[in-house]
């Protein structure tokens, strides 16, 4: 890694003793989330508006659901930080019907208004194709018309 | 010297630079003893700070002098400069390139392609060329204008010697280690390249840790859905998207901010930057555009694409107090620099 700091240079020193350490950095999970191809970050490379709503709609239709499984606790260090990881957990376990309850229907409508999304998009497209096909034929017959008329 | 020397502005908003930077200069200009008023179109002028801009339609029939132009965008501000019969200045802030854009908002990029186009016949007809970093000068001198002068961008440290929110630094200050950005939600910005080395620092170094991203949702709302939707999909935690804020609350997310990054791809100065080191703030950005020259020789600038190495300088800043101190002393150098600047008789000399 290239770093200045302070206005100098030390891209031999600390530079390489990062690039070093970040090549240690590991988290199978998360690097596969991450990844630079990934449906989300190739929005960057679209080259229109028309584009990116065909790939964001698809990255809604993937990602509509609300995930009730429990996700990693960072437990602060501490006595105190112990006792609220504590806490936190035993309302996980008490709270999570009620919690699997509002996920599923929260899922439900989700879902609708995705499927709704998607539908609208398709639908959209299909008629934008067909009133091109339409505009084709019809400049088609001006020609041949003009064509007779000459 | 001019007895007037008015400024037109493509927009006029409360948390732009641009617009920070023509109430300062206005200030100024009526401490020299000069009258002198803002004109901005009323559509892209922000309600709050509205009474302190007259409608650009009333530039053409009031009384002229010398105006100050400036310029980062095509409006019809750029007509208005180009029909003024009097001194005119053109001040240049960069334009962003249109390939940021061009899929997140074509109209915008559109504007930005017109706006490059139009640089040349703008630059040209100003009887002076000011540009806020040598980065700036440069692009206009490879253009072929030659009588570009350095005006770095006026600013006093003491404009953001603002009292705290006190409820934002109580959701802020919660002892969460917090890494701060401060900017549009603009693709230009590269917001995505923090979020992707905050995710590898969350999860490998320090997991009680925030990421604070401040700065308007609206100027480029597909880009902002992507930021959103990548949040989502990273899983991270602790991304806390504030949106624009006052004043007050952007003092209070600097002052419980442990580290500043900004990993910016295009910038031609980059305020915030400036502000950081205001609140000791250790400053991280990209070695890109101005931002150099804004930072001087202080702070840390890095070069690489690699989210995870961008993670473990943010630690090393963050840790290692040493090196932190050295930092802060070099930003404290550098705000030393800039509160010497005499803006008054700066003025007063490029005006006469």
């Amino acid at each position: 890694m290239k770093i200045w700091i302070n206005g100098n240079d030390e891209s031999e020193s600390l530079g390489q003793d990062l690039t070093k350490k970040a090549t240690t950095l590991e988290n199978e999970a998360y690097a596969s989330r991450a990844q630079d191809d990934s449906e989300i970050l190739s929005l960057r490379n679209v080259e229109s508006n028309a584009e990116y709503l065909d790939r964001y709609v698809k990255v809604v239709r993937k990602r509509q659901g609300v995930n009730p499984a429990l996700y990693s606790q960072p437990r602060p260090p501490g006595l105190k930080g112990t006792i609220s990881y504590m806490i936190r957990m035993f309302l996980w376990r008490i709270l999570r019907y009620q919690h699997f309850w509002i996920a599923f229907h929260q899922n439900d409508i989700n879902a609708m208004h995705a499927e709704v999304l998607d539908f609208e998009h398709q639908e959209h497209n299909r008629q934008i194709s067909e009133l091109e096909g339409r505009i084709k034929q019809l400049e088609a017959q001006i020609n041949t018309l003009q064509e007779r008329a000459h | 010297m001019p007895a007037r020397v008015d400024q037109l502005l493509a927009g006029f908003a409360d948390g732009d630079a641009i617009s920070q930077e023509a109430r300062i200069l206005q200030q100024t200009l009526h401490g020299l003893g000069l009258e002198s008023d803002i004109y901005a179109p009323v559509k892209t002028t922000t309600p709050a700070i509205a009474h302190l801009a007259r409608p650009i339609s009333e530039y053409l029939t009031t009384k002229r002098d010398s105006v100050i132009f400036h310029y980062s965008i095509a409006s019809e501000a750029s007509q208005c400069f180009l029909k003024s019969d009097c001194k005119r200045i053109v001040r240049y802030h960069n334009i962003t390139p249109e390939h940021f854009m061009r899929g997140f908002d074509d109209a915008v990029a559109d504007q930005l392609h017109d706006s490059r186009d139009q640089l040349f016949s703008i630059a040209s007809q100003g009887n002076e060329v000011w540009a806020d970093s040598e980065f700036n000068a440069d692009e206009l001198r490879d253009l072929s204008i030659k009588k570009v002068k350095v005006v770095p961008l006026f600013f006093h440290p003491s404009a953001i010697d603002i009292k705290p929110d006190s409820h934002m630094l109580q959701k802020l200050g919660n002892g969460l280690t917090n890494i701060l950005f401060v900017g549009r939600m603009a693709p230009n910005k590269n917001v995505e390249a923090l979020m992707l080395a905050f995710g590898w620092y969350q999860k490998t170094m320090n997991t009680q840790s925030r990421l604070v991203l401040v700065g308007s949702e609206w100027s480029c709302p597909r880009y902002f859905a992507m930021l959103r939707s990548l949040a989502k999909t990273l899983e991270l935690s602790n991304v806390s998207f504030e949106g624009f804020v006052n004043d007050a609350a952007l003092a209070a997310c600097y002052e419980t901010a442990a580290l500043f990054v900004c990993p910016s791809l295009h910038e031609g100065y980059c305020l915030p930057l400036i502000e950081a080191m205001c609140h000791n703030v250790p400053v991280v950005a990209r070695r890109n555009g101005g931002m150099p020259e804004a930072i001087g020789k202080s702070g840390i600038l890095f070069d690489g694409d690699d989210p995870k190495e961008l993670a473990v300088l943010m630690d090393v800043m963050i840790r290692d107090s040493k090196q932190r101190e050295a930092v802060l002393n070099a930003q404290e150098n550098r705000l030393a620099e800039l509160h010497a600047r005499d803006i008054p008789t700066e003025c007063r000399n490029l005006l006469s």
